[in-house]
Parts: structure tokens; sequence; C-alpha cells
């Protein structure tokens, strides 16, 4: 009997640490609140995060702040959840800048680093968001040149490829009630030569 | 069936603390890797590193942002608390010195105000852990020059207190 018990508790111990890790380094996600494609979780950094969160965020956003400084938002998925695809092109539509004191967007490839691709195209921000002559305020992703002026951020090299949205001083509605946030519309236009 | 149960029991409780326990293992042992591969690039204990502005080819810590100067200091406060520098505010743009202890956890945010100003860590600051990492952030936005922004982080520093 001590034997089985013995066997049966090994066993389980394997299996729950194989799960763990399997989450981990898997499929799970930032957590928090979903906000069309973007979620948010703005428990991030701070040392009331769950175990969950805190491992997630130690292997894909290490060293991320606390919502007193910065909130992130992250996207895998596109407005109609299709998991993002390096080869298809994107457009994001700013309704509203970003209500904070200073933003960035990046997008990261599948390996979460910026995509090796020798374009310096991985991020847009406030400033960009500043100088353009349109409303709504457009970006294109996409990954090879598209025509016109627009903003173009590279997904060549990426992947599956994640956006993040990161929110420097943001303003305390959008920590209160983040999803009442205007966040941009992610439309995939065309994928391989096919919408 | 019931000569099952404390088996079954047993698996149940020991995946539960299997779970948990690597669960909580990751955070440390991430951050202590990390820690690693900056040591491993010539950064010492208790010194600031201006880290070379991200590219593609920054890949020490996930995420980089390329709008975004980097300077780190890998603390211990085993032997002595850290003095740590915090820049002036040169220009009103976002620039903060965060700390974080070896969970991951970021335990303190600073930003610049006026002019420059110690903290120390260990003593004045709290440090949940031993170790961590104290990061310089700064803006790069189009307002001021790399060269400006280089000579304003040289001002951040970390050292440990005689």
């Amino acid at each position: 009997m001590i034997y089985r018990i013995a066997i049966f508790g090994l066993t389980g111990l394997v299996l729950g640490a194989l799960t763990a890790l399997f989450l981990v380094f898997g499929p799970t996600g930032w957590g928090g609140t979903k906000i069309g494609p973007w979620q948010i979780n703005t428990l991030i950094g701070s040392s009331d995060a769950d175990a969950m969160t805190r491992a997630v965020v130690a292997r894909r956003g290490l060293l991320a702040l606390n919502q007193n400084e910065a909130i992130y938002f992250s996207a895998d998925f596109d407005d109609d959840d299709r998991r993002f695809n390096a080869e298809c092109t994107y457009r994001l539509t700013f309704t509203d800048p970003p209500q904070a004191g200073w933003w960035s967007l990046t997008l990261y490839a599948e390996d979460e680093f910026l995509a090796q691709n020798g374009e310096g195209l991985h991020s847009m921000t406030a400033d960009d968001f500043m100088h353009r002559d349109e409303d709504p305020v457009t970006a294109i992703i996409s990954p090879r040149p598209v025509d016109g002026p627009g903003l173009r951020i590279s997904s060549a090299q990426a992947g599956a490829f994640n956006l993040t949205l990161r929110l420097y001083r943001p303003d305390p509605a959008v920590i209160t009630a983040p999803e009442t946030t205007h966040m941009p519309s992610i439309e995939r236009m065309s994928c391989g030569g096919a919408s | 069936m019931i000569r099952w149960l404390a088996p079954l029991a047993a698996l149940a409780i020991a995946a539960f603390i299997g779970f948990w326990l690597i669960l909580n293992a990751v955070p440390g042992l991430i951050m202590g890797k990390a820690m690693e591969r900056i040591q491993a690039d010539g950064a010492q204990i208790n010194q600031v590193v201006h880290v070379t502005p991200t590219s593609e080819d920054s890949r020490r810590v996930v995420r980089p942002s390329p709008d975004i100067l980097y300077s780190i200091c890998l603390y211990d406060v085993r032997e002595a608390p850290l003095d740590v520098t915090i820049p002036a505010d040169e220009d009103g743009l976002i620039a903060s010195v965060s700390f974080f202890d070896a969970n991951t956890n970021n335990f303190m945010n600073l930003r610049p105000e006026g002019a420059a100003r110690n903290v120390q860590l260990g003593e004045e600051i709290a440090a949940p852990t031993r170790t961590g990492i104290v990061l310089y952030r700064r803006i790069l936005t189009n307002r001021v020059s790399m060269e400006t922004a280089e000579t304003q982080r040289q001002a951040f520093r970390c050292e440990a207190a005689p």
C-alpha cells in the first residue's frame, strides 16, 4: 500500500510540475481584461499578482513595470480572432490616441524579441501619431513595403507575432476602467495574396 | 475501490504541490538566468551598465523597447546598502528608475524630479530580496537627440554604500 501511495505521489508531483511548465511556457496569455483583440492585466509587475501571472510575465515580459508607471496591452489575434501571421497585412486604426503621458506600439516576433529582418521598423510611438495628418490615424503591419505614405511596422521574419502597446504614466481611468479604453482595431487586409 | 483512495489522494495532493512549486520557482529562475546573462556581458554587481540602444540584436531580456534607452544595475545588498542616484529632470520627458526584486516584482518606481538625488536601497527603501535589478528607462522622442539622452543617463549611478 505504501509503495503504491509513493508511486502515485511521485507521478502526481511530476504531472503537476509538467502541467505548470506547459501552461507557463505554452499557451497561457497575460490574463486580465479583454478589449477586442487586446488584453490587459493591471497586476503585471505587482507583488499582488497571482503566481500564474507572475510566471507568465517573467517568461514573456521580464522587468515589466507596475501600473503606477506603465501598463501594457497585448494582442496575439486580429479583430476576427485569427492568430497574427507574419505573411499577412494588417491595418491598425486609432480612433483616439492612447490616454497616457507617452506610448509606444511594438511588434515582437514569435520568440518574444524584435524581429530580425534588417528593416528597423519595429514600432510606432506617440511622436509618430502627433505628426500624422489623417483622421483616424492608421498604421500598416506588413512583411513587405506597401504603397502609400502611411506608417508601417514590418512583420518580416516575425512568425506568429505579438503587438504590445505600452502606456507610460497612463490616465487613471485606463487603470480603473480599462474596458472603456479606446483601443486600435486590427483588421487583416490580405494574407499571401488572399483576403 | 477503497484501496485506491489513498493513492489517488496522494496523486492529487502531489500534483497540486508540484504545480505550485514550479509556478512559484519560475520567476526567480528566469530572473536569475537574466542576471547571469547580463553579467556574462560584463556587468558588475552594484555598478551601472549603460545598455547599447535597443536593436533587433538585443536578446538578453525579452521584449526590449526600441524607443527606450536602458541602463541597468544588478544589485546585491547582502554586504551593504546600495546608493542609487536618480538623474535630474532635465526636460520634463519621461524617465524612471525602477526596482525589481529577485522574484520579478517591481517594488518601487522613482521619477526624476528637479535636481538629481540619492536614495539608498536596503535602508531608506526596503529590499524585498537581497539581489535584484535597478533599471533606468529613458524614452527616446523627437524632442531630444540621442546624444542628449545619452548624456542625461550617465547621471544614473549605483554603488555599494561605504
